[in-house]
């Protein structure tokens, strides 16, 4: 046991001596909160619009003066025809076209309604509706209030909403627990496999198996400290969202980092696995790579809810780690919930990590009995 | 000169004859374009909608039918308390709760004024606004539908109404908008890992100090790691945008000439850069990690997945030095709404200046010592 | 026999940060002959040969290689030298053949100039059936004689050697030498460092280095005599000490 502990050190002191390792260990959790914070946004702001205005009425001034000051548009330009249009899109510059007919003002006191048209770059789907949405948004309050005296006197129904959770609608609450899910997969997997593949190239795991020590406790000593660093990882990220964006852990910080410890352990064994399957460094990182980050990234929900994938990607996802532990981090951090909410997808996750955990060793097994043989 | 072709003869022979990398290559962007562009996707189908009528009326009934009735939403009826309708918010069974109150109907005819309780989960804050307007929405039909059967108002539904219109993408479909996206994503995996990959790996076994002892300059050290993986990287391009284009019909208005050319442009910068990061590290791990960190920032930053103008100044002003939001813009231009060189031309100028100065910066930042 | 010098090295110091490796060493090589460089590890051997080669500048002093001013064209320098490092650096996934083409390649020849060379090579060597293998399915001490070969391929004017028998066997080693001897009588220089002492034994000089500094320099033959030892390992023993140990 002294053996072991004394290996477990060297291990230790091989990557805290390592300042490169260390900075970009905690540089890039560092890093990615900041980004996700303060950079990415699925919502939409200043996007720059333009206007064209076939009418040139007190409406159609007032209405573009609103759309100018609402804070999710900029009317960067106005057209003179229609056939600016398919040019102005063409250089990229604007996402939507406002088109005011010739008689806006005029049907409007005349008859009471009149359309207007918009056209929405689609080549982004997703800013295109939001453009067309918020855009429609504005007109109608306008017209609300140009028609107010029609439907006076008559009942109005008015929701009340409460934003659960997540009340200013912030993104980044969507995209911490999915940092940690990455960055946690990548230390402890991809580094892991790499680390041990490494030993492999250089010959230095045959000195090491040779030695006194159990295959068992060179595993563990190699792994143990990516171990501790990942869980440091979950505790630099907790802190920096706190700090940097007030976003509380609202469950139980027990049960949360109880439940890290159970997918860093998922991904040790995985690496270990990988690393047990491939001999060659480059090989390990692109199978991890290609196996658990991109998938990780756009099939677990980080960015993308699964539910609104086709349905078969609901089915392959079940068999991604990262997916069921968004699904049980989420609900701790930023709901509250608590064991009773997420002991299915709880039992999942230690499924998988006993599966794997089994499946390494015996891989590892193996291949100390070919190298014997 | 010479010397350029004996290196490149042995980078071709190591890359033929490793059985994995060739594999990567063929994998890759398979696995790719058909696993991944599918999947992403803002586009909401539906949201689980438990309604908790506590009014019982025929006009709560007409309400919840019009909800039904909508694509959106799934209706449940929910049970009677409100700590229970949190509590499926909690666990994630509702994404929103609806909430009619017993004096709903009473309101509808004017003793009060009509009230609804919303109750939206929004850790997910674009859904949660998506879900919220998609209700609204419903109401208001359901209010205006009311007014006119009470004769309060004109058949015609004042007001302007808005007939949106969708541009070089007219069924809003995601696949036309990600297919452009993962093929920069491809492109840059490939670059940056295999290449950057490799010139480390060299170092760290050694051949390369047997390499700088040689008098062959840094500039054929450095292209001679770029071609082949320029090559590799087209070769993938173009894997990727045939499978793309047999599996998903993914039109392409533009020229494709114009398109590879801009990918080439992009590739010697992704190479540039690979080459650059791998003289800064100083074994494989760490270059994983500096590698891994920039392709997210670049792809993250760079509009492929999320909007770039609703980002912060100093973020768009970042992507003045991002490859990956040249490519993005060029890409979607090209493809989707055919543009020309015309109308990319800034955007080609600045990508043919950053790959410039890669390369530069790599064949300046290589030392022939160690 | 004339006497011209190859090598000349004159108050060389290399410094890394508050750490001497290269404290003014001075020494010249002659032409043709075979020189040891002798020290424990972390004596500053590596340092000193690495500078030697122009991958390394050194912090002051003056070193001429081949009559070239190694601070200031090392890479003029890299066209006239070969070199094999401690590491064994020929590409394990390329076959023999390929190895001694590249090297030949990116030294200037062309293709008619290295074919007939590289067959005489390997047929000397008897490597004619190992040719078309990879270099990673050959046992080591092929290796060795075979990155050997490669660093002198192209015919420089002096081959600096790494620990070049670290880890072979006896009659590996054996056999190494003999090509060392071999290439010597060709008239190029060698310039070896070991920590074998019965290697030392068969160079023509010899300088043993102790923490950065050069405690002695000769033919192992007048070396012996002036220290009064029997061989070359108790003179190492003798002059070496004390050092501390370094890892």
């Amino acid at each position: 046991m002294k053996r072991f502990m004394a290996f477990v050190r060297k291990e230790f002191l091989h990557i805290f001596r390592d300042v490169r390792t260390l900075i970009i260990l905690f540089g890039i959790p560092a890093a990615q909160i900041l980004i996700f914070g303060y950079a990415v946004r699925t919502d939409l702001k200043n996007a720059s619009i333009a206007v064209l205005d076939n009418a040139r009425d007190n409406v159609s001034t007032e209405l573009t003066r609103k759309l100018e000051a609402s804070e999710f548009f900029a009317v960067t330009s106005l057209l003179e025809s229609y056939d600016e249009i398919d040019a102005t899109f063409k250089e990229g510059k604007i996402k939507a076209v406002v088109i005011f007919p010739e008689d806006l003002g005029a049907r409007l006191t005349r008859e009471g309604n009149a359309a207007v048209s918009i056209i929405a770059d689609a080549t982004e789907p997703n800013t295109a509706s939001l453009v067309t949405g918020y855009t429609s948004g504005i007109l109608n309050d306008y017209s609300a209030t140009l028609t107010g005296h029609i439907t006076s006197g008559l009942p109005v129904i008015a929701p009340e909403v409460r934003m659960y959770f997540n009340p200013n609608l912030q993104s980044h609450f969507m995209f911490v627990p999915g940092i940690i899910t990455l960055i946690l997969i990548m230390v402890s997997a991809l580094m892991t496999s790499v680390a041990i593949v490494r030993e492999k190239e250089f010959g230095t795991l045959e000195v090491l198996l040779v030695s006194p020590l159990k295959p068992w406790q060179i595993i563990v000593g190699k792994v143990a400290p990516y171990f501790f660093l990942s869980l440091f990882n979950v505790i630099i990220i907790l802190l920096m969202a706190w700090f940097v964006f007030r976003l509380p852990v609202r469950g139980s910080i027990a049960l949360l980092i109880a439940e890290c410890m159970l997918y860093i352990l998922m991904g040790l064994s995985f690496g270990i696995l990988i690393s047990t399957i491939v001999d060659k460094m480059e090989n390990a990182i692109i199978i991890t790579f290609m196996v658990l980050l991109l998938p990780g990234l756009l099939l677990s929900g980080f960015i993308f809810p699964i539910e609104n994938m086709p349905k078969i990607y609901d089915y392959i996802s079940m068999i991604l780690p990262p997916r069921w532990f968004i699904e049980i981090i989420r609900p701790i951090m930023i709901k509250g919930a608590g064991i009773a909410y997420v002991w299915k997808e709880t039992l999942i996750l230690a499924g998988m990590t006993l599966f794997l955990m089994v499946l390494s060793a015996r891989k590892f097994k193996v291949r100390l009995e070919e190298k014997a043989g | 000169m010479k010397r350029l072709l004996f290196l490149l003869r042995k980078e071709f022979r190591q890359i033929i004859r490793n059985p994995f990398m060739l594999r990567a290559i063929i994998g890759v962007p398979l696995m790719q374009m058909l696993i991944l562009v599918p999947a992403v996707t803002f586009e909401i189908k539906r949201l689980d909608l438990a309604v908790t009528d506590n009014d019982r009326s025929s006009a709560s009934r007409e309400l919840i039918s019009k909800l039904s009735g909508s694509s959106f939403f799934r209706t449940t009826a929910a049970p009677l308390n409100i700590a229970t309708a949190e509590s499926l918010l909690l666990s994630g069974d509702a994404d929103m709760v609806l909430v009619i109150p017993d004096d709903f109907s009473e309101g509808l005819a004017g003793m009060t004024k009509p009230r609804l309780q919303v109750l939206i989960d929004a850790v997910n804050a674009t859904q949660g606004m998506l879900a919220w307007s998609y209700l609204t929405s419903v109401v208001r039909d359901f209010n205006m539908d009311l007014v006119i059967s009470q004769g309060g108002a004109p058949k015609v539904i004042p007001g302007i109404s808005t007939a949106p219109r969708y541009w070089y993408n007219p069924t809003l479909n995601y696949k036309h908008f990600m297919l452009p996206g993962i093929l920069v994503i491809l492109i840059i995996a490939i670059g940056l890992m295999l290449a950057g990959l490799n010139l480390v790996k060299e170092l760290e076994t050694g051949t390369l100090e047997q390499i700088n002892v040689t008098p062959v300059s840094k500039w054929e050290v450095i292209v001679s790691k770029v071609i082949p993986f320029f090559i590799l990287g087209l070769f993938d391009l173009a894997l990727g945008l045939t499978v793309g284009w047999i599996a998903f019909n993914i039109p392409f208005e533009g020229s494709i000439l114009l398109f590879f050319a801009c990918s080439a442009i992009f590739l010697v910068a992704v190479l540039g850069m690979a080459l650059f990061f791998s003289t800064l590290v100083s074994n494989r791990q760490q270059y994983l990690f500096v590698a891994f960190f920039f392709t997210m920032v670049f792809i993250l930053m760079s509009g492929i997945f999320t909007p770039a103008e609703s980002m912060p100044l100093w973020a768009q002003q970042f992507n003045w030095i991002n490859p990956v939001a040249y490519l993005m813009r060029i890409n979607r231009m090209v493809m989707l709404k055919g543009a020309g060189f015309h109308e990319i031309a800034r955007d080609i100028g600045m990508l043919s200046i950053l790959a410039l100065a890669f390369i530069i910066l790599a064949i300046r930042a290589y030392r022939k010592r160690a | 026999m004339e006497k011209e010098k190859v090598i000349e090295v004159k108050d060389l110091v290399k410094r890394f940060g508050a750490f001497m490796a290269n404290d003014r060493l001075t020494f010249d090589v002659y032409r043709g002959e075979i020189f040891g460089f002798l020290g424990a590890n972390g004596a500053g051997k590596t340092t000193a040969m690495r500078i030697l080669c122009g991958l390394s500048r050194p912090t002051s002093g003056r070193v001429t290689v081949a009559g070239i001013d190694a601070s200031r064209r090392p890479e003029e320098i890299k066209k006239r030298i070969g070199y094999m490092s401690q590491r064994f650096s020929l590409y394990e996934d390329l076959t023999v053949r390929e190895n001694i083409e590249l090297y030949g390649g990116i030294y200037g020849m062309s293709m008619k100039v290295i074919i007939p060379r590289r067959e005489a090579l390997l047929d000397r060597l008897s490597f004619t059936q190992y040719g078309d293998m990879l270099i990673h399915a050959l046992p080591l001490g092929l290796r060795q004689k075979l990155a050997f070969a490669v660093a002198v391929f192209h015919d420089p004017e002096i081959v600096f050697l790494d620990e070049p028998t670290s880890g072979v066997d006896p009659v590996t080693r054996r056999q190494f030498w003999e090509m060392i001897y071999e290439t010597a009588s060709h008239g190029i220089t060698v310039f070896v460092t070991t920590h074998y002492m019965d290697e030392a034994e068969y160079c023509d000089r010899i300088a043993i280095m102790s923490e950065g500094q050069i405690a002695a320099i000769d033919s192992p033959s007048a070396l012996r005599k002036q220290y009064g030892t029997a061989s070359v390992e108790e003179l190492f023993v003798k002059i070496a000490r004390p050092q501390k140990s370094k890892t």
